[in-house]
């Protein structure tokens, strides 16, 4: 049966679309009154991200003469974001529909989702650190009136400043592994110990690891922010210094991936170079090819300010805050039951 | 062969050349890497469960696991007894530890799905839903009714279960054997 039909039978289920709406009012109110202005950016557009691991859904339309245009749906609002950026606005958020091909209908995955992002010029991720650590508790106190979340019988404790531990320190702490000796493909496999997380893919043994031996000894009772992630993993954050590790870092509750945040890289040239490897990256893994947006990095050559800027998962944020564990039971038309026989 | 991207509950499959089966997938997509699937495992020859991350793209033999219907007899000290449905005759018995969980459901005669590797009855399954009758039921209070209250029962096979306030001593409930929850009463 689908959802919506479940609230005709079950009228009490209404309320978790009550408090989704209640959250998405809060979270407006909370950047609104620390100055931030809301952004609407498009959700077709004809540079998708150049993530090599993400899969965009592909476009195409016609204008009134019948001339064909190729465009993607949008996996995160960042270029146009960032742009703004370069526009000069200084505190910018955005509630963005984003879209993924090629994961999972349901769990924590659905191929249609909404992206909160928020972005700061002059500023870098550790204020970053402290909005999120900001946002997610002032929400649990407006939404279950407390400082601890309650996920799946756990009691997370949200009150700021949250744990923090670098991918360095992790990494030596929970899987005795050094990646300031890991820079290669071959240094790191010397220090792999179980045959399984080999690969000739540098990230692919990174989050074997990850997975394995690291995210399920993290704390359960604290959020966790780890930080400072190896270049290979920099993405479009900015490298500290001239050290191995980049200015990057990614919120975990309750087991939960939960936002990903840069101090943002502004240097077009590296920009560039970076993009030119992914798209490389791309093409060696058989993903659909995106070009690459060109206008963003003349956007960065004209000037973008340095700046903190994160992408966080609204629907998990949903989840955490109304404990449910399966997408599928918070949205109203969940993917699975839009285009899979599912009952 | 099958892929991990076939992984899914219930699935049996060999891996160190054991048998087991799939109890828990979670599709995990880290964005800045390949998509794993994030499993939990129970060996069927020796009732443990690990945690296992398989790569997308990873391949393995599924395991040729045949389901015989057989009957649960007695418990002595940790074995649990049984026969074939068919032929009673031919008994087999497990230890508590193989059979995990699923012993607080099991009651005398009743019918369960043997897992056959080999010939050899290595383990059992029940259905996800299965229907047991209340053994005790503390008396619920009128007044919480409105509140959709629950109280702890005492189901014939021993197992305990949150149920509504309504449900009586007698009362027959319907139980999902996964999550351990009751799902609604059946009868009076």
């Amino acid at each position: 049966m689908d959802n919506w039909e479940k609230i005709k039978k079950n009228p009490g289920l209404k309320e978790i679309q009550v408090k989704r709406s209640k959250i998405c009012e809060l979270i407006r109110d909370f950047f609104k009154n620390d100055g931030f202005l809301e952004m609407q950016t498009p959700a077709i557009v004809k540079c998708a991200g150049q993530e090599p691991y993400l899969t965009p859904l592909e476009v195409c339309f016609k204008d009134n003469r019948g001339k064909e245009f190729k465009g993607f749906l949008v996996t995160s609002p960042e270029y146009s974001l960032k742009k703004i950026l370069s526009a000069g606005f200084k505190k910018v958020f955005e509630l963005a529909k984003v879209f993924r091909s090629d994961e999972k209908f349901g769990g924590l995955h659905n191929p249609e989702f909404t992206m909160l992002e928020w972005y700061r010029a002059h500023s870098d991720y550790r204020q970053i650190m402290k909005d999120v650590e900001n946002l997610v508790l002032f929400l649990n106190k407006k939404i279950n009136h407390s400082k601890y979340l309650n996920f799946q019988g756990q009691k997370i404790n949200l009150t700021p400043p949250w744990p923090k531990i670098s991918v360095k320190e992790a990494f030596l702490k929970y899987a005795k592994i050094n990646l300031d000796k890991a820079h290669t493909i071959k240094s790191f496999s010397k220090q792999i110990t179980k045959k399984e997380y080999l690969s000739s893919d540098w990230n692919n043994i990174f989050y074997s690891v990850f997975l394995n031996e690291i995210e399920p000894n993290l704390p359960k009772d604290r959020p966790q922010i780890i930080y400072d992630y190896p270049l290979p993993q920099a993405s479009l954050s900015k490298r500290k210094g001239k050290s191995f590790y980049a200015e990057r870092f990614e919120v975990y509750i309750g087991g939960m991936e939960l936002a990903n945040a840069f101090s943002e890289l502004n240097d077009p040239g590296k920009q560039m170079l970076r993009f030119v490897e992914e798209q490389k990256l791309r093409k060696k893994m058989g993903k659909n090819f995106v070009p690459i947006d060109e206008k963003f990095i003349y956007a960065l050559r004209l000037g973008m300010p340095p700046s903190g800027g994160i992408a966080l998962g609204l629907e998990r944020l949903q989840m955490l805050l109304l404990n449910l564990k399966d997408v599928d039971d918070l949205l109203i038309f969940p993917s699975s039951q839009l285009f899979q026989n599912h009952d | 062969m099958i892929s991990s991207a076939d992984l899914k509950k219930d699935l049996y499959l060999i891996m160190d050349s054991q048998p087991w089966m799939v109890v828990e997938v979670q599709f995990v997509s880290p964005g800045k890497g390949s998509a794993f699937y994030r499993t939990k495992l129970k060996n069927l020859k020796s009732g443990n469960v690990v945690e296992k991350t398989f790569k997308s793209g990873e391949h393995f033999e599924e395991a040729n696991i045949e389901k015989t219907k057989a009957k649960f007899l007695y418990s002595h000290r940790d074995k649990y007894v049984f026969t074939k449905a068919d032929n009673p005759s031919v008994r087999f018995e497990l230890p508590q530890e193989i059979i995990g969980n699923l012993i607080k459901y099991l009651t005398p005669n009743q019918i369960v799905d043997g897992l056959l590797s080999n010939g050899e009855i290595i383990n059992i399954s029940l259905p996800i839903k299965i229907y047991l009758k209340v053994k005790d039921a503390p008396i619920g209070i009128k007044g919480d009714r409105a509140q959709g209250g629950t109280k702890t029962v005492t189901l014939e096979s021993g197992a305990t279960v949150e149920a509504p306030l309504f449900i009586e001593t007698g009362d027959t409930l319907e139980i999902n054997t996964e999550t351990g929850e009751y799902v609604r009463r059946v009868e009076k």
